[in-house]
């Protein structure tokens, strides 16, 4: 780039453009004009999200009709995935390790109501993840609420989860627990998991797009997540002798969500404490991870 | 320079206009890329601290304080060499991409014809255009009044039950094109895409362009061609590094244009021959 290229071009008077006058506040002068680019009010951006629903259903309705159209299995993948990890822990831990002698009574009742609901947060972590690169074309040609993102990829993850509780429950029945009227739960479990891997998922979304080398890094920090949320084994004084470290394990919101789960649908337990613990850990998450995705909502474009 | 530019129904001299509600307005708008060399934003250069950070930023500026004001019923070509900055300022307009200091403000959102983007290569053109128009905010029921027209517009009713994917390169820029402008919008921002397609594609969506406009809407076109500019715009914005340096009549502005660059490819021929004179 030479100077004499850089110059300014010699031109007629008339094709100079004069600067227009534009009024400090444009929008007062023009009442019609709104400011393009900039953050607007949180009550905007929620009725935006709404215009935008039917957005966030054709995305993933689209996305399984192309996976049925391929291959069959490519649709039972989803679902065989934690049925075969369960299997290949119950090989592990129960038969050869030998948990279940340790007193887990029905160990594969055990592993896989915690693997299967392990499994929702992390496949939902793992897309949330991946949500703004992997649209970076789109976030750059269209102009929509980009929260829509996160949420069209969670309402993905919903319907594949739905269809494991129903795989899970019927291992349930198969080692021999009936169902009971506990079982309901599932309904404010999957509300509370939903909007809790829905912060998470956003809180994820913009942190990768700072800094893509998390998803690199991300597959370890689930899988120590998985070790220490008692998907394994539980987190009980015989097998976590210190209390202060059970104190702490116990505390972590994806363990209590597998608890409050076993307790519903292994012993028919109600067990509202934890479901509240649950509950505000769900709400608390989704609004931060929610403010938190929104502040970076005009920057997305520049992936 | 007002020439008889009456054939495509839009006012003469629309640069001149002044007065009534502008659609759009750029307030001293200027986009800086802090473009990094190695590109990626690692973990690591923030641990390891920002030195080593500053060190690999390159600051593009891509627009430079751009005011304009822009009416309803203008079609505005935005001209320029490669970089000059055209698809950054159309970006920005569209609210893509924050400007670094300035302000836009736009009678209604503007929308870039880009809505590709959001089709997917697996799914029918019927299930695409549901795709594409939800995307830009409409809703299913709205798209199912539409989708016949739509595809019917592209030409692409007997393909409508094919994946996307199969499609050539002329029938996905219909596609684009047709939803993007079924949905009818006040501001259509548009970027090279028209080159694409067929004699008869280009007619149409030049017609539909100048229909938009007549009914007072806003169209940016970016294009190289001289020719597409001449025929659908009646305002022509130059901008030349980033910088806005011409603004009026279409014949005016595009022939300083060619004139400018026709000199610069001259001088650049010069200082080659003259280098490798000297060597």
């Amino acid at each position: 780039m030479s100077t004499v290229e850089a110059a300014t071009p010699e031109l007629d008077a008339e094709l100079v453009p004069r600067r227009p006058d534009i009024p400090a506040d444009p929008s007062a002068t023009w009442p019609s004009l709104r400011r393009i680019g900039v953050r607007g009010a949180l009550s905007q951006y929620l009725k935006d999200l709404w215009r935008w629903r039917n957005f966030m259903i054709t995305v993933p309705l689209n996305d399984m009709r192309a996976q049925n159209q391929d291959t069959f299995f490519g649709q039972l993948w989803h679902l065989l995935n934690p049925l075969m990890l369960a299997l290949i822990y119950y090989v592990i831990f129960g038969v050869i390790l030998g948990i279940s002698r340790g007193g887990v009574e029905n160990y594969p009742a055990f592993l896989i109501v915690g693997v299967i609901t392990f499994n929702y947060t992390r496949t939902s972590l793992r897309s949330g993840a991946r949500i703004i690169v992997r649209n970076r074309k789109l976030v750059q040609s269209v102009n929509f609420p980009r929260a829509a993102l996160p949420i069209s990829a969670l309402l993905e993850n919903i319907v594949s989860h739905v269809i494991a509780i129903g795989i899970m429950w019927l291992v349930l029945i198969a080692t021999g627990i009936s169902p009971s009227p506990a079982w309901l739960l599932v309904v404010p479990i999957l509300i509370i998991q939903s909007l809790f891997n829905l912060g998470l998922a956003m809180f994820v979304a913009r942190f990768a797009f700072h800094f893509r080398d998390t998803q690199q890094f991300l597959p370890y920090v689930l899988r120590i997540w998985f070790y220490v949320s008692g998907v394994l084994i539980p987190i009980e004084a015989r097998f976590v002798t210190m209390p202060s470290a059970r104190a702490v394990l116990q505390a972590n919101p994806i363990y209590v969500i597998i608890d409050v789960s076993r307790d519903a649908f292994m012993y028919g337990v109600v067990d509202t404490q934890q479901l509240f613990v649950a509950a505000a850990w769900a709400v608390g998450l989704f609004v931060g991870g929610f403010l938190y995705f929104r502040r970076a909502e005009h920057e997305y474009g520049l992936v | 320079m007002r020439g008889a530019r009456t054939d495509n129904g839009a006012a003469p001299s629309a640069a001149d206009e002044a007065g009534g509600t502008p659609s759009v307005v750029l307030d001293h708008l200027s986009v800086t890329y802090k473009v990094q060399v190695d590109k990626r934003r690692e973990l690591r250069r923030v641990l390891v601290g920002n030195q080593s950070r500053r060190r690999r930023l390159r600051l593009v500026e891509a627009v430079q304080d751009v005011s304009v004001i822009v009416y309803p019923g203008q079609s505005v070509g935005v001209i320029g060499h490669n970089g000059s900055g055209k698809s950054t300022l159309l970006r920005t307009i569209a609210g893509l991409q924050p400007p670094t200091s300035g302000r836009v403000y736009a009678a209604s959102l503007p929308v870039l014809l880009g809505v590709n983007a959001a089709l997917s290569g697996d799914v029918s053109g019927h299930g695409n255009v549901y795709l594409g128009g939800t995307a830009l905010g409409f809703s299913r029921a709205e798209m199912s009044e539409r989708v016949g027209d739509i595809l019917e517009t592209a030409g692409l009713t007997e393909f409508a039950d094919m994946p996307l994917r199969t499609y050539s390169s002329g029938m996905k820029a219909r596609l684009n094109f047709a939803i993007a402008t079924s949905t009818a919008p006040d501001i259509l921002l548009i970027d090279e895409s028209l080159g694409v397609g067929d004699e008869e594609f280009r007619e149409q969506s030049e017609e539909q362009i100048q229909s938009l406009v007549a009914n007072s809407g806003t169209v940016f076109i970016v294009s190289h061609k001289a020719g597409a500019i001449l025929k659908m715009c009646n305002r022509v914005l130059w901008l030349d590094h980033g910088r806005l340096v011409a603004d009026g009549e279409p014949e005016a502005v595009v022939s300083a244009y060619q004139r400018v660059m026709r000199q610069r490819r001259r001088q650049r021929r010069r200082r080659q021959r003259a280098a490798r004179n000297g060597a």
